[in-house]
C-alpha cells in the first residue's frame, strides 16, 4: 500500500510525543563553546592538509633520492633498480592521491551512496594491495632476468654477483618477507572493514 | 587497470583551501542551529563520552570540509544530518565497536547529577535514548531522524531510499522501539 505522507493518524501522534521527549534530551555535555569548536575544526582542517602535504612530500623526497641514485650510479643494474623504485613510488603516490580525492565532498551524500562509496574504496584498497605483489614479482623477475643476461654476456660482472649470492638472496627474501608482512597486516584491516560494511549494507538493502 | 577508474563520488572536485569569511559565517550558523542535534547523533554512534566528543568534532570537521561544495541540492538540515550519520557510520566501523554499551548511556546524555535527583521525565528520556541506541543501524538512523523532526521526505533524502521504504522502516522501527520500551518497563 502506498504511503500517504499528507495523512496523519495515531501513529504520527505517537511519533510526535516521542520526538518531543527526544528533543528535550539535553545534548551531551558540550565542553567546547561554539567559537572554540569552530577553531578546533579549522585547526583539524589545517592538520589534515599538512599531513597530506607531508605524505606527498615524502613521496617526492623518495623520487629525488632515486633520481640522485640514478645520476650517481651508472650501469644496467642501477638503472633497473632505480626504475623499479620509481614505479613503486609512483604507484604509492597515485594511491595516496586517489584514495583522498573528493572524499570529504562525498560526505554529504545519502547513507546508501556513502555505503556504496565505502565498499568501492574497500575494493580499491584490495586492488592496490594485490598490485603491490605484481610490482614485487616484476622487480624480482627483472633482477633474475638481469642475472641471466650477465651470466651469458657479462661473465665478469656475473662472477661478482655469484660471490655475493647469499647477500643477494637475503635481500630478495627480506623484500618478499616485508611485503608479505605488510600485505597481511593491511588485508586484515581491509577485510574487517569489508565485513562490517557488508553487514551494514545487508541491513540497508533489506530495507530498500 | 580498473583501479585507475575514478569513482563518480570521488571524482567530485576538492574545494580550494579556503579561509572564506562567508563560509566561516555559514559554518558558525550551522553550528548554532544544529549543535544539539549533532550532539545527539554523535551520542548514538559513540561508546562513551570521550568517544562522543571526538565524533562530534569529526562530524563538524566533515561539515566544514563538505560545506564549500554544498550547492543547496537539499536543505541545510538534511545536509548536516547526512554528514553526521555518514561520519557516525565510518566512525563506528573504524573503531570496530558494538554500538550498544548500556553502561555508557549515563555518560552520553546530560541529566541531573545523581539518580536520586532525576525526575521521572529525565528517566523516561534516558530510557528512550537507550532504546534508540539499541535499535539495529538500519532502524536506528530513520528513527533518530524522525525524532529530530525531519519529514519522511527529508529522511528518505538522507538515507537515499524512497519515501515508501522510509515509511516501512519507520513502522518497523516504531514497533521495535515500543517492544524495547515495554521490556524496559517490565524489567
Amino acid at each position: 500500500m502506498a504511503h500517504d505522507p499528507g495523512r496523519r493518524g495515531p501513529e504520527d501522534e505517537a511519533w510526535d510525543a516521542l520526538a518531543e521527549a527526544w528533543q528535550q534530551i539535553a545534548p551531551p555535555r558540550l565542553e567546547q563553546a561554539p567559537a572554540e569548536l569552530r577553531r578546533a575544526v579549522i585547526r583539524a582542517d589545517l592538520r589534515f592538509r599538512l599531513l597530506a602535504v607531508a605524505e606527498y612530500a615524502c613521496y617526492f623526497a623518495l623520487i629525488l633520492l632515486v633520481a640522485w641514485y640514478l645520476k650517481e650510479r651508472k650501469g644496467p643494474a642501477a638503472f633497473l633498480w632505480g626504475f623499479m623504485m620509481l614505479c613503486f613510488v609512483a604507484w604509492g603516490l597515485d594511491f595516496a592521491v586517489r584514495i583522498r580525492q573528493g572524499l570529504w565532498q562525498a560526505t554529504d551524500s545519502s547513507t546508501a551512496a556513502w555505503l556504496d562509496l565505502l565498499v568501492e574504496r574497500c575494493a580499491r584498497k584490495r586492488r592496490y594491495a594485490r598490485a603491490t605483489w605484481l610490482m614485487v614479482g616484476v622487480m624480482l623477475s627483472a633482477m633474475l632476468g638481469m642475472f641471466v643476461v650477465y651470466w651469458i654476456w657479462l661473465p665478469q660482472a656475473f662472477a661478482r654477483i655469484a660471490d655475493n649470492r647469499w647477500t643477494v638472496a637475503a635481500v630478495m627474501l627480506v623484500t618478499v618477507g616485508l611485503q608479505w608482512l605488510w600485505w597481511r597486516w593491511y588485508m586484515r584491516r581491509v577485510e574487517a572493514e569489508a565485513r562490517a560494511l557488508a553487514a551494514l549494507r545487508d541491513e540497508v538493502d533489506a530495507a530498500r | 587497470m580498473d583501479a585507475l577508474v575514478p569513482l563518480p563520488l570521488l571524482a567530485r572536485p576538492e574545494p580550494a583551501m579556503t579561509t572564506d569569511p562567508a563560509l566561516e559565517t555559514r559554518f558558525a550558523e550551522l553550528v548554532a542551529a544544529h549543535r544539539p542535534s549533532v550532539g545527539r547523533v554523535a551520542a548514538l554512534y559513540a561508546r562513551n563520552a570521550a568517544d562522543r566528543a571526538d565524533l562530534e568534532q569529526e562530524i563538524w570537521f566533515g561539515v566544514w570540509r563538505a560545506l564549500a561544495g554544498f550547492r543547496g541540492e537539499c536543505s541545510e538540515r538534511t545536509f548536516v544530518f547526512r554528514v553526521a550519520h555518514n561520519r557516525g557510520i565510518s566512525h563506528s566501523m573504524a573503531r570496530r565497536r558494538d554500538l550498544v554499551d548500556l553502561d555508557a548511556v549515563g555518560e552520553l546524555i546530560d541529566h541531573s547529577p545523581g539518580p536520586e535527583q532525576r525526575t521521572a521525565a529525565d528517566q523516561a528520556r534516558a530510557r528512550l535514548f537507550d532504546a534508540v541506541r539499541r535499535l539495529p543501524p538500519n532502524l536506528r538512523e530513520p528513527v533518530a531522524l524522525k525524532l529530530e523532526g525531519l519529514a519522511d521526505r527529508e529522511i528518505a533524502e538522507v538515507l537515499g531510499i524512497t519515501e515508501n521504504n522510509t515509511a516501512v522502516r519507520l513502522t518497523r522501527a516504531r514497533a521495535a522501539l515500543r517492544r524495547l520500551l515495554e521490556d524496559d518497563d517490565g524489567a
